[in-house]
C-alpha cells in the first residue's frame, strides 16, 4: 500500500485501520487504542515540537502504520507458539450439553467453561462493558485458536438484544451467573488469574442430577454427571 | 550484508526475545506499567538504533496477558484512550524463569562459535 507518511495522529490511526482492514474488529480496536495511547503520550512528552514533526520520527521509533499492522497480525502467532510449554489438555463434559474438547490452556478452558455455563441462553448482565472487555481479551487470545463456543454466546446475545449474563464484583473475580434453562441454573466463576469454578446449584443436566461445585481448577474442569474432577 | 538483510535477521531474532524482555521488565518493576512506559524503559536502555520498533511490544503485551503470563487493568485517561497497565503473574514468573534458562543456554551455545 503506497501512501504518504501520516502527519497527524488521526491520519496515523486511519492508515493503521486501513492496513488492518479485514482483520478481527477486536484486533483493530486493540491496535488503534495502543497506537493512540503511544502517539498522544509522545506528543505530550514533546510540547516544543509540532505534531507533524513528531509523527515523522514515529516511523523509526514506534513504527509506520503498515509495520505496526503487520506486528499485530504476526506477533500473536509467534507468542502463542512460544507459550505452548505449559499446555494442558482435557475435556469439559456436561451431559446433555455440548462437549468441548481439548482446551489447550487456561484461556481455552475459561472460554469452554463460559460456553458451557452460558450454554445458549444467557439472561442479563449488570456490568456489561467490563464483561465485554474480559470477553474481548479472551477472544483476542483465541483469535487463531480452534473455535469453541464463544460465537454461539455472541449470537445468542445478539438475538436476545439484551446483555444476558449477570456479572458483578469484577475486582478479584468475575462471577458469571447464567442459566442454560430456567431449571438448570449454573454459576461459572472466572477469576482474573484464570481460575475457574463452575457450579450448578441444583437441577438436572441431560438427565443427570447435579448440584454443588462441579469443578474448580486453573486449567479447566472436567464435569460429568455431577461428579467433578480437576486436571492440570 | 545490506541493510535489509540486517533488518530481517534482527526481526527473526526478535520473534521470542521481545516476550522474554517484556516479562523481565515487568518482573523487575515494583509497580504496574503501561505500554508507553515500558517502551520508554526499553528505549532508554539501549543506545543507538532501537532493536525493535516500540509499536511491536503492544501486541506482545496483549498476547502475554491473554496467555495468563500478565494481568492487566484498564485505567481511564483524560488525554486519550484508556491505559492498560500490566503486571506479571506467578505463571509469568515461572515461564520467565524457564525462558531465561533457554536463553542463557542458547546464548552460550552461539557464543562458542562466534567469539
Amino acid at each position: 500500500m503506497n501512501r504518504s507518511a501520516p502527519r497527524s495522529i488521526d491520519q496515523y490511526l486511519r492508515q493503521l485501520r486501513e492496513h488492518l482492514a479485514g482483520e478481527d474488529p477486536a484486533l483493530i480496536q486493540d491496535a488503534r487504542y495502543d497506537a493512540e495511547e503511544y502517539l498522544r503520550a509522545e506528543v505530550a512528552a514533546h510540547p516544543e515540537k509540532a505534531e507533524a514533526d513528531i509523527l515523522e520520527i514515529i516511523a523509526s521509533t514506534y513504527g509506520a502504520p503498515d509495520e505496526v499492522a503487520a506486528a499485530y497480525r504476526d506477533t500473536e502467532f509467534k507468542v502463542k507458539a512460544a507459550m505452548t510449554t505449559p499446555v494442558h489438555t482435557g475435556r469439559i463434559l456436561v451431559p446433555g450439553c455440548r462437549h468441548v474438547d481439548g482446551p489447550a490452556n487456561r484461556v481455552d478452558a475459561a472460554l469452554s467453561v463460559l460456553d458451557v455455563a452460558v450454554g445458549n441462553r444467557v439472561l442479563r448482565h449488570r456490568r456489561r462493558r467490563a464483561l465485554d472487555q474480559y470477553l474481548a481479551d479472551l477472544l483476542a487470545a483465541r483469535r487463531r485458536g480452534p473455535a469453541t463456543g464463544i460465537s454461539s454466546w455472541s449470537r445468542s446475545r445478539a438475538r436476545a438484544r439484551q446483555p444476558a449474563v449477570a456479572g458483578h464484583n469484577l475486582g478479584a473475580a468475575l462471577p458469571v451467573r447464567c442459566r442454560r434453562a430456567a431449571a438448570h441454573p449454573v454459576d461459572a466463576r472466572l477469576s482474573r488469574d484464570g481460575a475457574i469454578a463452575c457450579t450448578v446449584r441444583e437441577g438436572t443436566i441431560g438427565g443427570a442430577t447435579v448440584a454443588g461445585d462441579l469443578g474448580a481448577t486453573r486449567q479447566g474442569a472436567v464435569i460429568s454427571g455431577g461428579q467433578k474432577a480437576a486436571y492440570g | 550484508m545490506d541493510d535489509s538483510d540486517a533488518k530481517k535477521f534482527q526481526k527473526d531474532l526478535n520473534g521470542g526475545l521481545v516476550s522474554l524482555v517484556l516479562l523481565a521488565v515487568l518482573d523487575r518493576s515494583a509497580e504496574d506499567l503501561y505500554g508507553y512506559e515500558i517502551a520508554k524503559r526499553l528505549a532508554s536502555a539501549h543506545d543507538g538504533a532501537p532493536i525493535f520498533k516500540e509499536g511491536t511490544i503492544y501486541p506482545v503485551l496483549r498476547a502475554l496477558s491473554a496467555g495468563g503470563l500478565l494481568t492487566s487493568r484498564i485505567v481511564p485517561s483524560y488525554s486519550g484512550p484508556p491505559r492498560r497497565y500490566y503486571r506479571i503473574t506467578e505463571q509469568g514468573r515461572a515461564v520467565l524463569a524457564a525462558w531465561k534458562t533457554i536463553w542463557q543456554s542458547t546464548r552460550g551455545f552461539v557464543d562458542r562459535f562466534i567469539e
